[in-house]
């Protein structure tokens, strides 16, 4: 009930707060729903599948700019750049996951961000066709759904954002009760549990990335259209990594909600501290140091997440995603305090 | 000799230079992995900040950097141990992978971008006029390098030393192996992974004033040698810490060469490739036993 009065008050919002009259309201609200929209994807690889990929900023960046390049290049529409840049990311996702997905924990999230760094060097040196470190910056056409741009009345961005949103939401949604969701949830608990089952571990991993990949990329086709301008730190950098899974991250790790609840309450935060605070004192960077410190009170804090601390799991076992399906206490010997709550790994 | 031939042997002399440094920032990084089970992305940051004290304890009050070199450790020591004691500990005991990523990256995001609010983006830089320099054969060495280079590897022999004579040294390599079974024979390990993240940052630190002194240094610089330290602790095998030795002049050697042969734009492709190369093909690290920890 609750969700069906928020989402009545988004849809209606543009018509109480005009675009053109609160460009800051509606920026921010249509870049809450993108980071909403790429946590959730975000969130299928690493909260249900429980592969963290520090590497989704090259999907997002990697989609971005096949659009951008084959509207410069070719004047080609997003919209079928759309369709290109899925295709290329759900190519590459195999590309990047054949040989890391074989991976462990740590390692994994080291060899996504190496690739990651790649793809962005890559972009950095590319001078030719993808402008190099400067990057595309795009013509202001007039406003056409063709050309998948609305420069005098942004309405439409919020719209196509937020049904995109709401789109991956429901995925996401039909997919928790789907084989795939089923298939991907016993993948994190226990890969030798879920392979002893019949599960083809490695093929669904894959399908869980390049899923998650494709959706990314998506966002990253909005991103650039949005924005109208792209250059490789901009889409690439640690620091959009950051803003995919921090949403998550404080939301809770492998729920619905958690990622949307997230991205409401840190991109609107950020965006009020960065714009205040750099246009009155010229702090740069001030939006990051509290991006910084929410992280580290989240973990240590709220470790679960909003969503995973208020609504326990009914499952019966309430810690540790990600870990092995029996209880660690059943394993290990109680010696201490300690070494029953600090087993480490598995 | 040709010229082409001396001027990549330059290369590479200098490539394995900064490579003694490489050798003290991943010793750390690769211990707090052996020992905590954690990946630290905050340790470029503390890279940053032992440049920065280096640079203000000379600017200020005209302390020489190898005067720094045995201040900045001891603070990075202390703060290593409050850090952990404080923040990591919690996180580290609940056992939560994504847990342990949050609290390193919002470390480094809020260090960093501190430093930049205070420092801007504005590269500094110890090095006043031109090195003084020396010559083998036809190779140029500058003395700042050199002398890094140098001390940079006599800390990592007392390091080594320390790690197999002293019974701290061994109850840490102990807690890394095993570490319930380090429990039961009475070690603390709750101060062992504190003093496995002390000795980290004060390695880090040092690895930072030395480099002060001949590179410049920005805010961003930390996340640059962060990935560096990736690519040297997978080199050696991540929780290895000989293999960081091994890592860290071999990296300086892949560095200078391919610095030379591809151009320092493309050089930090070429190594990232050697670093994915190896996580597929030999994720136990070029030194390795064929034994994955946490795998």
């Amino acid at each position: 009930m609750t969700l069906l009065i928020a989402l009545g008050f988004l849809l209606a919002e543009p018509l109480i707060f005009n675009p053109y009259n609160n460009p800051f309201i509606f920026n921010i609200l249509v870049l809450t729903f993108l980071y909403a929209y790429l946590s959730s994807a975000w969130n299928i690889l690493a909260g249900f599948t429980g592969q963290l990929s520090f590497g989704h900023a090259a999907f997002f960046g990697l989609g971005a700019y096949t659009a951008a390049m084959l509207w410069t290049m070719f004047g080609l529409t997003p919209w079928i750049g759309m369709i290109v840049a899925a295709a290329i990311v759900g190519f590459a996702s195999f590309g990047v996951g054949l040989p890391s997905l074989r991976l462990k924990k740590h390692y994994f999230v080291m060899i996504t961000l190496g690739f990651s760094e790649i793809l962005r060097i890559t972009f950095i040196q590319w001078h030719q066709l993808a402008g190099g470190a400067g990057g595309i910056g795009y013509g202001v056409v007039a406003d056409s759904w063709l050309a998948f741009q609305f420069n005098t009345d942004k309405t439409p961005y919020y719209y196509i954002m937020l049904a995109m949103l709401i789109l991956c939401v429901l995925l996401v949604y039909k997919m928790k009760t789907s084989k795939w969701g089923y298939y991907f949830m016993a993948i994190r608990e226990d890969e030798i549990a879920a392979a002893t089952s019949g599960i083809n571990v490695v093929q669904y991993k894959l399908i869980s990335c390049a899923l998650s990949a494709v959706l990314t990329a998506l966002g990253g086709v909005f991103y650039v259209q949005f924005i109208l301008y792209i250059f490789p730190d901009g889409v690439m950098s640690l620091d959009v990594m950051t803003k995919i899974f921090l949403p998550t991250a404080l939301g809770g790790l492998g729920t619905l909600m958690g990622p949307v609840i997230g991205a409401f309450i840190l991109i609107p935060l950020g965006q009020i501290v960065n714009v205040y605070f750099t246009t009155t004192y010229g702090l740069q960077g001030l939006h990051l140091v509290v991006y910084g410190v929410v992280l580290i009170l989240v973990s240590t804090v709220v470790p679960k997440g909003i969503v995973g601390t208020l609504f326990k799991p009914t499952t019966g076992r309430t810690e540790r995603p990600g870990a092995g399906i029996i209880p660690s206490s059943a394993i290990s010997v109680p010696l201490s305090e300690s070494a029953n709550t600090s087993q480490v790994g598995n | 000799m040709l010229l082409e031939e001396t001027l990549l042997i330059q290369a590479i002399v200098s490539g394995v230079l900064v490579g003694g440094i490489y050798i003290l920032i991943t010793v750390g990084l690769t211990m707090i992995y052996g020992v905590m089970d954690l990946v630290n992305f905050a340790h470029g940051s503390f890279l940053m900040l032992g440049m920065y004290s280096a640079f203000w304890l000379f600017f200020l009050w005209g302390v020489s950097p190898y005067l720094s070199l045995l201040l900045v450790p001891v603070l990075f020591f202390g703060i290593g141990w409050v850090m952990e004691k404080a923040l990591i500990q919690r996180v580290v005991e609940g056992g939560y992978l994504l847990g342990q990523f949050m609290i390193t990256f919002g470390l480094w995001l809020a260090i960093e971008n501190t430093a930049v609010i205070f420092w801007h983006l504005d590269p500094r830089s110890l090095a006043r006029g031109a090195f003084q320099t020396f010559f083998i054969g036809e190779i140029v060495i500058t003395y700042p390098m050199a002398l890094a280079f140098c001390i940079a590897i006599v800390l990592s022999i007392a390091f080594h030393v320390f790690m197999t004579k002293s019974w701290t040294g061994l109850a840490l390599s102990a807690t890394a192996q095993n570490r319930a079974s380090a429990e039961i024979v009475g070690i603390n390990v709750r101060d062992m992974y504190a003093l496995a993240m002390a000795i980290g940052l004060a390695m880090v630190s040092a690895g930072g004033v030395l480099l002060a002194t001949f590179f410049p240094m920005t805010p961003y610089v930390g996340l640059y040698f962060l990935i560096i330290a990736f690519v040297v602790a997978v080199l050696g095998g991540l929780g290895n810490y000989v293999g960081a030795v091994f890592g860290g002049l071999m990296m300086g050697l892949i560095e200078g060469f391919f610095g030379f042969v591809v151009g320092p734009d493309i050089k930090q492709l070429a190594y990232l490739f050697v670093f994915i190369g190896i996580l597929v093909l030999r994720p136990q690290g070029l030194l390795g036993r064929k034994e994955i920890r946490g795998g």
